[in-house]
């Protein structure tokens, strides 16, 4: 099966991932899949949840922190801008505060404990995670296309949905107890019951989001998950590792696409023995891959007489992926 | 003393003889769950080594309000004899 076919075949899959190791094309896979899918006239997103997103150098455009940009019709591109997100994210609790409250300004302590959740690296991370469930949440878009983190990091943002179910779960659970307490006192003394729990509300509110965006990541007939290989063999040891602990985390993985695939028609050139070395090593690794992974590998990209930047690469690679 | 004064009365009565113990119980056990609920989402603040979660932050304006009672409660001075509790929490 190509490529092309299983687009073709499971039209409800709208939220596509590349995902491997770092610098074997994710970022130009995404573009190129995203350009073909525009050109179908999907409306379709493209987005980064790298902090050091090369979107905006594959499009020639600046596009980090400002949103979703527009590229061609149908097609937009987004690098998520983690500190922004915080900020508009602590924004967001002060007035909060400000409006519970009615002060007129957050208090000193409270202030601190805001200021320095910026600062943590982890939050970072959590930021963009949420940047994502965001929009994926809002759905406006007949396509996402992830560009995902190299392999180790993008397990690490799946993970993050289990991790935080749970916390939410604990806390949960801590404050239903208090709640039941609450209840008791009341109704020993004999008080009308206590008011809705707007800190269980906030809990369900964010639980519910977080698992509408893993369940759509990890739903088989919603997501595709391809893996980006290049014919050698420490990148085919260490996707295949990768795949096992993928499958824990229920990633769908529908493939794998082959890239930097000498062309063939250097095969019956006089070259170098340089390059008549390394097209021996590739078809030896290119072997192996048919053998390891079979028809589950849904197409093969050759290696381009240039790098990938600009839209007239990205439409001739689309033109090559999906032609 | 009217009637509903002496039914008054007998109430007051029963629940501080009943219902007082009870609820004495129940308030601090909920106190002890606030308390516990805040340290683990905002222990961080008070030096607690807790890492920092994204989520919680969303919760802090509801915290707002017992924060000064929260820390007040998690760094007083605490005397292990005085503090032991001696009576039977109304079970």
């Amino acid at each position: 099966m190509s490529l092309k076919q299983v687009f073709e075949q499971n039209p409800d899959r709208r939220y596509i991932m590349f995902g491997g190791k770092g610098g074997l094309g994710k970022t130009t896979f995404s573009a190129a899949t995203a350009f073909w899918l525009a050109q179908k006239g999907y409306r379709v997103l493209v987005f980064s949840v790298d902090p050091q997103a090369s979107l905006t150098d594959i499009f020639q455009k600046d596009i980090f922190g400002k949103g979703a940009v527009p590229i061609i019709e149908n097609l937009w591109a987004q690098e998520i801008d983690a500190d922004s997100h915080i900020k508009a994210y602590q924004g967001e609790i002060r007035k909060k505060i400000l409006d519970m409250y009615g002060f007129d300004a957050v208090p000193d302590e409270i202030e601190d404990y805001i200021q320095a959740a910026s600062a943590e690296p982890a939050m970072e991370e959590s930021a963009i995670f949420d940047a994502v469930v965001d929009i994926v949440v809002k759905g406006d878009y007949d396509y996402y296309i992830y560009d995902l983190v190299p392999l180790g990091h993008a397990l690490y943002y799946l993970s993050m949905a289990k991790v935080y179910d749970e916390w939410i779960n604990k806390i949960t659970k801590l404050r239903e107890e208090m709640r039941e307490y609450e209840t008791m006192v009341a109704r020993i003394k004999r008080e009308k019951e206590t008011d809705e729990d707007k800190i269980l509300t906030e809990l369900q509110y964010i639980k519910g989001r977080i698992n509408a965006s893993s369940n759509i990541l990890t739903n088989k007939d919603k997501t595709a998950f391809f893996f980006v290989v290049v014919p050698e063999e420490m990148i085919i040891l260490d996707t295949q590792k990768a795949a096992e602990l993928f499958a824990k985390f229920d990633v769908p993985i529908a493939g794998y696409v082959v890239n930097r695939v000498l062309p063939a028609e250097l095969r019956t050139q006089e070259v170098p023995a340089y390059l008549k070395n390394r097209l021996a090593m590739q078809s030896g690794y290119i072997d192996k891959i048919k053998t390891l992974l079979g028809n589950q590998v849904l197409g093969y990209v050759p290696e381009m007489e240039r790098d990938v930047t600009g839209l007239a690469m990205i439409e001739k690679l689309a033109n090559i992926m999906y032609g | 003393m009217g009637w509903t004064n002496r039914l008054q009365a007998v109430r007051e009565f029963l629940y501080g003889m009943l219902g007082y113990e009870f609820g004495r119980y129940a308030r601090q056990a909920y106190s002890e769950r606030e308390a516990c609920l805040i340290t683990l989402l905002f222990g961080d603040g008070l030096g607690v080594p807790l890492p920092r979660s994204y989520y919680a932050l969303a919760l802090l304006p509801f915290i707002v309000s017992h924060w000064g009672a929260w820390k007040h409660r998690l760094l007083r001075e605490r005397d292990l004899v005085t503090d032991r509790h001696l009576d039977l929490h109304g079970i």
